[in-house]
């Protein structure tokens, strides 16, 4: 599918917090309480319009449990965007963004977007983690803030979008150099071609032994 | 302003991984719907949909498998392929609960850890750990009728096993990828014997690979792309063009043994393979897996970044039918052998080690399947009874009298199976055990740093550190000799296809008058045994095509001294230098399994019963249960000629995996063994 640009994203933070949740709310639309963990990486991608642009989102939705750093490290290279996410109702997700802070910004370029994300709003009576706090810390590291819910779909999509949008500005403003892919974006196709069409449509090849 | 994604943008790995996207619609923890064959929730990634092997054929299979476990130690000993080529052609569903465990040394590590699962499991863990388990557990599997509940047994166990391990291994703790590695083990097997074949696979076969660091996952992931380059250049190349790491595709390939990216069949039989060879499998699973979804070149056409190769990659489930004998085929012909596993582990180190000189993580020291692990348990055991002897048990009649030594191997054998029988008995009696219970969990904990320590320090065998065994500077000598001396012997050894080991070290040893009897064996064996083992490789020189390779193998063994690889040379080397206690515990070993392993059935009864098994396989076993046993019957009875079998030993001698070839074509020979012992 023809695009004007494609954007990396990588989703991080503690286990359980909701990312791939998160992910599925977006690209599918729908609440998957019950799911295969997290194991290194899982992608997902969908377009978005920004001011008439089509753009691509291709998300790597990664693992939470803290040894899997050594290797989420190598994901974050080239991404433009990041969801920073915690569990507003329990406090350690929280605690712990610091930390992922560091790495996402030791690990990838200075000028990539990071979204910081509340998830499981919908569970107020368990919370935790106060709105404000999440704002406050947000100002304080220079993020963009959201509240969300991946059960209720509540700003699933605008965390995402908002996202895309401020890395859209970014580029206008000249900020991103988008002929080095390792900022996270590509440059789409000028014009569709059959070939750049996804894998699902190889589906149910029988591929030979041979190869190679 | 949006457009909501295609169907095909979906990530293909989650519509795929036990289909656990697809079925919104299923109620979870519902009485279960109906399943396949493994359990698997009709339309939620139920993915078992060949049939399998005819009744017959499964039959056939368990027959020599039963055959196979009544006499581990002597398979094992004769070093015959029977093991690889059953391993190949997958074990029978009901084996598998037995079988893994066997193949990969959870067995032994019970049977000398008795009570240590069920102490374990009886305390308390760390909380920090109980918490992600507990979140974790309905992560596993959950279209699997066994995990469906909270409350059931699946999640149940689960928790229990991997709550075990992190008290077992307090350095380690739980890495969230054991889950579905103890998941498929406890579909196959009782919790005990789950949790012992999961620490046998985090510590010995994939050692690094679940421990905080992940360095093991990060070593293979730069293995496989030296692999890939190698066995299929022109994907390597599309892969490095648009900068797809292994890493990225393969981490949970790797660290989940394949169990969320196969149908379930298909994982079965590659873990068969996999507790037969070890990481190997792994690679080579992945290269068959990057070939069917990168192979050819319109393939690679239509991947032209890399979102769309990771999108393939992660999608490869769909390439793979239920097509198992292909597919393990193909697996198997995948030319990676061990060698070349070892030289590729070797370049790796090299450059891992100039990229993280603090890092003290070295593979080399892992267990390539179940003939390694089947070394190191007898080094246990060894261990064990020097400790034993030390503690000034020297009256237990560990071993046969030297007057039996002047039997024909005939006699021997029969005399060895009574023999064994005390013998068993007053070592695993209850009263030591009961002393031994609670220092067990302190030994079972430093072991698994002694191992790292041990096989990062020296490159010589394995043996416990500190224990001051009077044969430990006898043996010193012999560890340090030069490998080409080694191979020498080791060589002349392996090639008198006229002389039996057993006989020859009767021959050896009578003509050793000192050896009287164990102890003094021990001692003045260690002083007198040089010459000793001179005087008799000398005695035979006859060579044999087999002694080349075998020379080549032992000269990369020793070069990169896995420590149990040179284990095994100096065991075998050993046995003839008239140290003839070692030979003699293998044999009183092998006559106690043959003895123990007799009765296989009333576990897998026991089994049945206790653990409501999911899996009807194991119910129509259970209802054949007479068959397999007139089998073993049989079997017992044409023991007592094994005269012709022992030939056959040393006749096989050759080096196990190292080449592809016996990798693949030993399928051609099969049951031979078995036909001439019945002979």
């Amino acid at each position: 599918m023809a695009y004007a640009y494609l954007f990396k994203y990588i989703i991080i933070g503690d286990t359980g917090v909701g990312k791939s949740c998160l992910l599925l709310q977006f690209t599918d639309k729908r609440f998957q309480p019950v799911h295969d963990l997290t194991i290194g990486v899982e992608f997902g991608a969908r377009m978005i319009t920004i001011d008439g642009k089509q753009i691509k989102l291709q998300i790597w939705d990664t693992a939470g449990q803290e040894s899997f750093r050594s290797i989420t490290r190598s994901y974050y290279r080239g991404a433009a965007g990041a969801l920073l996410v915690y569990d507003i109702t329990r406090r350690d997700t929280f605690n712990h963004l610091t930390t992922w802070l560091e790495d996402a910004r030791q690990h990838s370029n200075s000028n990539m977007v990071i979204m910081l994300i509340g998830n499981k709003s919908d569970l107020e009576s368990r919370r935790e983690v106060k709105k404000e706090e999440g704002e406050a810390f947000a100002r304080e590291h220079g993020l963009i803030f959201m509240e969300t819910s991946a059960k209720t779909a509540s700003n699933v999509e605008e965390a995402f979008i908002n996202t895309a949008k401020e890395i859209y500005e970014k580029i206008q403003e000249g900020v991103f150099d988008i002929n080095n892919e390792a900022n996270g974006i590509k440059i789409g196709p000028q014009h569709a071609t059959t070939n750049s069409t996804l894998s699902g449509s190889q589906g149910g090849q029988q591929a030979g032994g041979g190869c190679c | 302003m949006l457009s909501a994604s295609t169907p095909t943008q979906t990530p293909p790995s989650r519509e795929d991984s036990s289909g656990s996207d697809r079925g919104s619609e299923v109620s979870v923890g519902a009485p279960a719907t109906e399943t396949d064959r493994f359990g698997f929730i009709l339309g939620n990634g139920s993915t078992a949909g060949s049939e399998g092997p005819s009744p017959e054929l499964v039959r056939q299979r368990e027959a020599k498998w039963i055959n196979i476990i009544s006499q581990w130690d002597r398979v094992l000993l004769k070093n015959s392929s029977k093991v690889k080529e059953q391993c190949q052609k997958g074990i029978p569903a009901s084996l598998r609960a037995k079988c893994w465990p066997l193949l990969c040394g959870a067995t032994d590590r019970m049977r000398h850890n008795k009570d240590l699962y069920q102490t374990l499991d009886s305390r308390p863990a760390l909380q920090s750990w109980v918490d992600v388990i507990e979140r974790d557990l309905d992560r596993q599997f959950p279209f699997h009728e066994m995990f469906l509940s909270r409350d059931g047994h699946g999640q149940r166990g689960l928790f229990r096993v991997l709550k075990a391990f992190t008290q077992l291994k307090p350095e380690e703790g739980y890495c969230q990828a054991q889950g579905p590695v103890a998941a498929v083990l406890l579909m196959n097997m009782p919790t005990e014997q789950a949790f012992w074949c999961l620490v046998q696979i985090s510590e010995q076969y994939l050692p690094g690979y679940y421990s905080p660091l992940l360095e093991g996952v990060l070593f293979d992931a730069a293995v496989l792309t030296r692999v890939l380059k190698r066995t299929c250049p022109a994907a390597h190349k599309h892969l490095q063009r648009h900068g797809v790491e292994p890493l990225m595709f393969a981490t949970d390939w790797l660290m989940c043994l394949f169990t969320r990216h196969l149908p379930f069949n298909t994982l079965l039989r590659v873990w068969d393979l996999f507790f037969c060879y070890g990481v190997r499998v792994l690679f080579q699973v992945a290269v068959v897996l990057v070939r069917r979804a990168l192979g050819r070149v319109e393939q690679r056409e239509a991947c032209e970044g890399q979102m769309e190769t990771l999108e393939r990659l992660r999608g490869v489930r769909e390439q793979v039918q239920q097509e198992d004998d292909n597919f393990i085929a193909e697996v198997c012909s995948v030319p990676l052998s061990s060698k070349d596993l070892e030289r590729q582990t070797e370049r790796e180190l090299e450059k891992w080690r100039m990229e993280r000189p603090a890092s003290t993580f070295d593979p080399r020291g892992r267990c390539h399947g179940y003939r390694m692990a089947w070394a190191r348990v007898r080094e246990r055991e060894e261990e064990r009874n020097r400790k034993e002897r030390e503690k000034g048990n020297l009256s237990l009649p560990l071993i046969r009298s030297p007057s039996l030594l002047s039997l024909s191997p005939s006699l021997l054998r029969k005399k060895w199976i009574r023999g064994s029988r005390t013998d068993i008995g007053e070592w695993e009696g209850e009263g030591r055990e009961v002393r031994k219970v609670s220092e067990e969990v302190w030994e079972e904990r430093s072991e698994g740093g002694n191992l790292r320590r041990r096989s990062e320090m020296d490159g010589s065998p394995v043996r416990a550190p500190g224990v001051p065994c009077p044969a430990t500077e006898d043996r010193a000598p012999v560890e340090t000799r030069e490998p080409l001396e080694q191979e020498d012997r080791r060589q002349k050894i392996q090639l008198t296809p006229d002389s039996v080991r057993e006989p020859s070290q009767q021959r050896q040893l009578t003509s050793d008058h000192s050896v009287t009897s164990q102890g003094q064996g021990e001692e003045q064996g260690g002083l007198s045994q040089t010459p000793v083992s001179e005087q008799h490789s000398d005695s035979q020189t006859q060579e044999t095509d087999h002694s080349k390779d075998t020379m080549q193998t032992q000269e990369v063994l020793n070069k990169q001294s896995t420590a149990s690889a040179n284990f095994i040379t100096v065991h075998i080397m050993t046995e003839t230098k008239g140290e003839a206690e070692k030979s003699k515990e293998t044999e009183t070993c092998a006559g106690a399994m043959t003895e123990e392993e007799t009765a296989p059935h009333t576990d897998l009864k026991t089994y049945t019963e206790e653990e409501t098994a999911p899996h009807t396989d194991l119910k129509t076993y259970t209802e054949e249960e007479t068959a397999p046993d007139t089998d073993l019957k049989t079997y017992t009875e044409e023991e007592t000629a094994p005269d012709t079998d022992l030939k056959t030993y040393t006749e096989e001698e050759t080096a196990p995996d190292t080449d592809l070839k016996t990798y693949t074509e030993e399928e051609t020979a099969p049951d031979t063994d078995l036909k001439t012992s019945t002979q």
